[in-house]
């Protein structure tokens, strides 16, 4: 086996251990995002029905905290863009460090 | 040595290094910054003591209002001015806005109200603090710079 196809070997190995580790994390994240805003979502909506009922919160101010509702999945999207900006760098980091590795380990030796 | 470097496979790992060392130069979003981070965690605690006083007259506290609507306006453009941050300026864009249901929002509520019941300010208040939440977690998760190599 030639040199470059070692690399090769030791790069394709590593990069499905980073890109595996990388993805599945990812993945966990945004599956309790969700959950947990939409668990809230339930809890406000419940509370704030009763309030209303209870004559303790006007229905303008009912329907001013429901768009607040709104506006504040608007702010948790923003902020999973850009943790998504953020671990996509990260990937690429672990890409270059592990690619600079294998380099290394191959061409070295 | 330079003819040992381009000689196969020598080139190869040096054309890679090059192209890693390009790569690594373009990142998507901006890296954490310690100022933005404490400008909106301090934003935050001034925000849910002043709408604590939103029972009161609007006009009691017109000037601490003003005062707030300014160091928001500073954190916007902060974050506006920094490179690949424009994720983070949205998020300051609808805090501020007096036309959404964020800080902004309620701030011309007071005004326009002059006083605002203690339950819907207490629901309100958790709603912002999630709000600045998202502004401060999206901070604190951006890479650090002593993180990059």
């Amino acid at each position: 086996m030639s040199l470059f196809e070692q690399f090769l070997q030791t790069l394709a190995e590593d990069l499905q251990t980073v890109a595996r580790e990388y993805g599945r994390e990812y993945t966990r994240a945004l599956i309790k995002v969700g959950r947990d805003f939409a668990e809230q979502t339930r809890d406000d909506l419940l509370r704030w029905g009763k309030l209303a009922a209870a004559g303790q919160l006007s229905e303008d101010d009912f329907k001013w905290l429901l768009q607040s509702k709104k506006d504040a999945l608007e702010m948790e999207l923003l902020k999973q863009e850009g943790l998504a900006l953020v671990q996509k760098d990260r990937l690429q980091q672990a890409i270059i460090d592990t690619v600079a590795g294998a380099l290394t380990q191959t061409f070295s030796a | 040595m330079i003819k040992k470097l381009l000689r196969p496979p020598g080139i190869v790992p040096f054309l890679m290094l090059l192209v890693l060392s390009i790569t690594a130069c373009s990142s998507s979003i901006s890296l954490f910054d310690e100022q933005a981070y404490q400008q909106a965690v301090d934003l935050k605690v001034d925000a849910l003591a002043l709408m604590k006083q939103a029972r009161q007259p609007y006009d009691a506290y017109e000037d601490q209002v003003k005062q707030l609507q300014k160091e928001m306006e500073r954190a916007y453009e902060y974050a506006h001015g920094r490179p690949k941050n424009e994720v983070s300026a949205r998020q300051w864009e609808l805090m501020k806005d007096p036309n959404r249901h964020l800080l902004g929002g309620f701030l011309k509520r007071w005004r326009l109200q002059s006083r605002l019941s203690p339950v819907f300010i207490e629901e309100a208040r958790k709603s912002i603090g999630r709000a600045f939440d998202t502004i401060i977690q999206l901070e604190s998760g951006k890479i650090k710079p002593s993180e990059i190599h």
